[in-house]
């Protein structure tokens, strides 16, 4: 009974405890007074390319805030997944983390392994659509990094060879040149991942290349799984097209066959912007004359949607700089710096834009930037975000069944469809 | 009692009643610290037994009771037996249980007989013997990662050698990997290429073990090569062979590395070993609970086999 009289001084405390605890929103990322050391885990900081202009790019933190050194972690991106997943759940980990590459902020975000991020209004108006996948039940976990659409990139020399004067725009003329590049020059007229041993990625490149393009998605927006939908099953009837038809290398990772393109070998692949830069940097076969970007050539003309989110690790040891870290990231000062790191990818505000200089020294990146923030988000699933890691475990062996002949496109899917609701409900 | 700790006791004067004499306390403590010793150094391996191997087991076992995630490893709750009644019903798991086991079988099979063919050989050969048994060994030493990268660039259908010989000889190019039923078979030929060296190598030393009279009276009654194999060198090798086959069995049912580089487990599943499973549930679908199960239904699997082998080892040591 004697601790009663305490009662009143502790809740005291606790109440004003609470309030310093919550990190105010800074517009600016100021925080001068911050000081320690910030760990910031990406794959791409260990390419070769992009690497050093990232690590430029987050360093520039370091300027604003004398006190505070940036540390970039660089994982390799086949274990970055694997490596940040056990990391986390250790309660151990980075300070700050790049969402992606085999990590989901739909796996991180239900198990409490991030923490809340707060944006001001002013940050808020700035921030484009693809924000919004950064969100889990109400709360914003991530942030935009970066985010890059798919499009066609095709050799104009191989086109020349093969007498193809423009780009396919439909379907049916995207077939019939592949099916000609490989006639008349011998090289593969198309490839794209085809093989469960890059599985992660095969699910990636066939949901924002093929279902996106073709308008359809894995589910709809009340979260109902829409896999054997017309849409969905027109992509695979159509993909397993030219997978059959003989001009599409087969059997290839894209650790094979993203050389073979940049060789020349290959006349077509849908890719990304980033990869579309890789391709022509060495300015050799492929350069930013020989290569053309082109929209994709299926019904709806545009792939899905892939952003790359940044998040703050819950168990950070050092909570207030990274919270301070990803809001001076969001700040205009903050995206001028990581533009010139993540480009040609796009930022995820509107107060960065691609430099005009670099969009016309690059014509093939036009296509990309007119879908610009429209392109759908697919990945991820509607209603059950959550469950899309599983989920893509269990989708690719059915596509993988109708390309092996063993069901038809329709029947795989209808199979995919009753298999998916049985273990995540519908 | 010693012969020295006899002779020491008797040059003893007789200590009075309740005092034991010096020279037999000195011949219990010498007895007990001569025996203890042994059990001081195996009890080492019985510790490290205990933390990696016996601690591992029955964590594993009791998460396999649990529906922890790999994201909350502390936070499983007790579920009894539904994940092994889930897999009861998940049709992935009887087949992965059913290529497993094809691919063991006849991995170790043929990779028992490439090896013991090969020693046979080796012995035969006068000049370059070692060569050529440094050669047969090497894919053995080159670590079973950089084998399944070497693989997916032989095998490729567009640059692999394989197919660029094929091609070569007017023949179409073959998705070894991209078919479902090549792929095992593709998967199945690199592991053995990786296991016969071993088989080769102790077999070579068992041969060494076989008393050159034996095959001299053979000789003398005129037995052929093969009634050579079956009367002397099989009888002598037997043992060592039986060894062999279990630690190949072992090695073959925890093969992950080759279909993972190689296939991912794929096409349709046709590689989905039970390893490839595991990682799969535990590391892409983050359930470690039933990831612990498939664990526990694979060292049943391994341990069946165990016990085979005891029972064919005790029978053959009966006859």
């Amino acid at each position: 009974m004697r601790y009663a009289a305490l009662l009143p001084a502790l809740a005291t405390a606790a109440a004003l405890s609470a309030c310093g605890s919550s990190t105010p929103a800074v517009s600016n990322g100021s925080g001068g007074h911050l000081s320690g050391t910030l760990t910031i885990a990406d794959w791409e900081f260990l390419e070769s390319g992009n690497g050093p202009r990232l690590d430029a790019a987050v360093s520039a933190y370091e300027k604003a805030h004398p006190k505070v050194k940036v540390q970039t972690i660089g994982i390799p991106s086949d274990s970055y997944g694997t490596t940040i997943d056990t990391e986390l759940a250790a309660h151990k980990g980075p300070d700050v983390l790049v969402i992606g590459g085999g990590t989901s902020l739909y796996d991180l975000a239900p198990a409490n392994l991030l923490s809340p991020i707060t944006l001001t209004s002013a940050e808020t108006r700035t921030l484009i659509p693809q924000n919004s996948q950064g969100m889990y039940n109400g709360t914003r976990y991530g942030v935009v990094w970066e985010f890059n659409e798919n499009d066609l990139l095709y050799n104009k020399q191989l086109f020349q060879q093969a007498g193809i004067t423009a780009p396919p725009t439909s379907f049916g003329s995207f077939l019939s040149d592949c099916m000609t590049i490989k006639r008349k020059t011998g090289d593969y007229g198309f490839v794209a991942r085809n093989m469960l041993n890059e599985e992660a990625l095969w699910y990636s490149d066939y949901t924002l290349d093929w279902l996106a393009a073709f308008g359809g998605a894995w589910t709809n927006a009340k979260g109902q799984f829409t896999i054997d939908a017309p849409a969905s099953l027109a992509a695979l009837t159509d993909f397993k097209k030219v997978y059959d038809s003989g001009c599409m290398a087969t059997g290839q990772t894209a650790t094979v066959f993203r050389p073979e393109f940049e060789a020349g070998k290959i006349g077509m692949l849908i890719d990304n912007i980033d990869a579309g830069y890789t391709y022509t940097a060495a300015n050799k076969v492929l350069t930013n004359t020989t290569m053309g970007g082109a929209p994709i050539p299926f019904p709806a003309h545009h792939s899905g949607s892939a952003a790359i989110m940044l998040g703050i690790n819950r168990y950070a040891p050092n909570q207030a700089l990274a919270e301070n870290f990803v809001q001076w990231l969001m700040s205009p000062a903050g995206q001028q710096s990581l533009v010139p790191g993540i480009e040609p990818n796009q930022a995820g505000t509107t107060t960065a834009a691609m430099p005009q200089s670099f969009v016309a020294s690059h014509a093939w990146i036009k296509p990309f930037l007119a879908e610009g923030q429209s392109a759908p988000q697919v990945l991820n699933l509607d209603g059950k975000p959550q469950d899309s890691t599983p989920f893509s475990d269990l989708i690719m062996p059915y596509i993988e069944k109708a390309l092996q002949n063993q069901a038809t496109p329709s029947q795989a899917l209808r199979a995919a469809q009753a298999a998916a609701i049985q273990k995540f409900g519908n | 009692m010693t012969e020295i700790a006899e002779s020491e006791a008797a040059a003893r004067p007789t200590a009075a009643r309740g005092v034991s004499r010096p020279g037999r306390m000195r011949s219990r403590r010498t007895r007990r610290s001569w025996t203890s010793s042994p059990y001081t150094y195996v009890a080492l391996a019985f510790v490290y037994m205990a933390v990696f191997i016996l601690y591992p087991m029955v964590r594993t076992i009791w998460e396999s009771l649990t529906d922890t995630s790999l994201l909350n490893p502390s936070a499983g709750t007790f579920v009894g037996l539904a994940n092994y009644q889930a897999l009861l019903h998940n049709g992935t798991l009887a087949q992965s249980l059913y290529v497993t086991i094809m691919y063991v079988l006849l991995s170790v099979s043929v990779a028992m007989v490439l090896g013991v063919v090969c020693a046979m050989l080796v012995e035969r050969v006068t000049v370059g013997r070692s060569l050529a048994k440094s050669a047969l060994a090497l894919p053995w030493a080159i670590p079973t990662i950089a084998t399944g990268i070497l693989f997916t660039v032989v095998l490729d259908p567009d640059i692999g050698i394989v197919d660029h010989l094929l091609n070569e000889t007017h023949l179409p190019s073959v998705g070894w990997l991209t078919n479902n039923t090549l792929a095992f078979f593709s998967v199945s030929a690199i592991t053995v290429w990786t296991l016969f060296p071993f088989v080769m190598l102790i077999t070579i030393s068992a041969m060494k073990g076989i008393p050159a009279e034996l095959y001299d009276a053979v000789a003398v009654d005129g037995a052929s090569a093969w009634s050579t194999f079956r009367a002397v060198t099989l009888p002598g090798i037997a043992p060592t062979l039986r060894v062999v086959t279990v630690l190949e069995v072992i090695w073959a049912f925890q093969q992950f590395q080759l279909a993972f580089v190689l296939t991912g487990g794929g096409p349709v599943n046709g590689t989905n070993f039970l390893v490839i499973n595991l990682y799969k549930t535990a590391f892409d679908d983050k359930q470690l609970g039933m990831a612990s199960a498939i664990g526990v239904v694979g060292l049943l699997l391994a341990s069946a086999f165990v016990v085979v082998y005891l029972l064919v080892e005790r029978r053959a040591r009966a006859q």
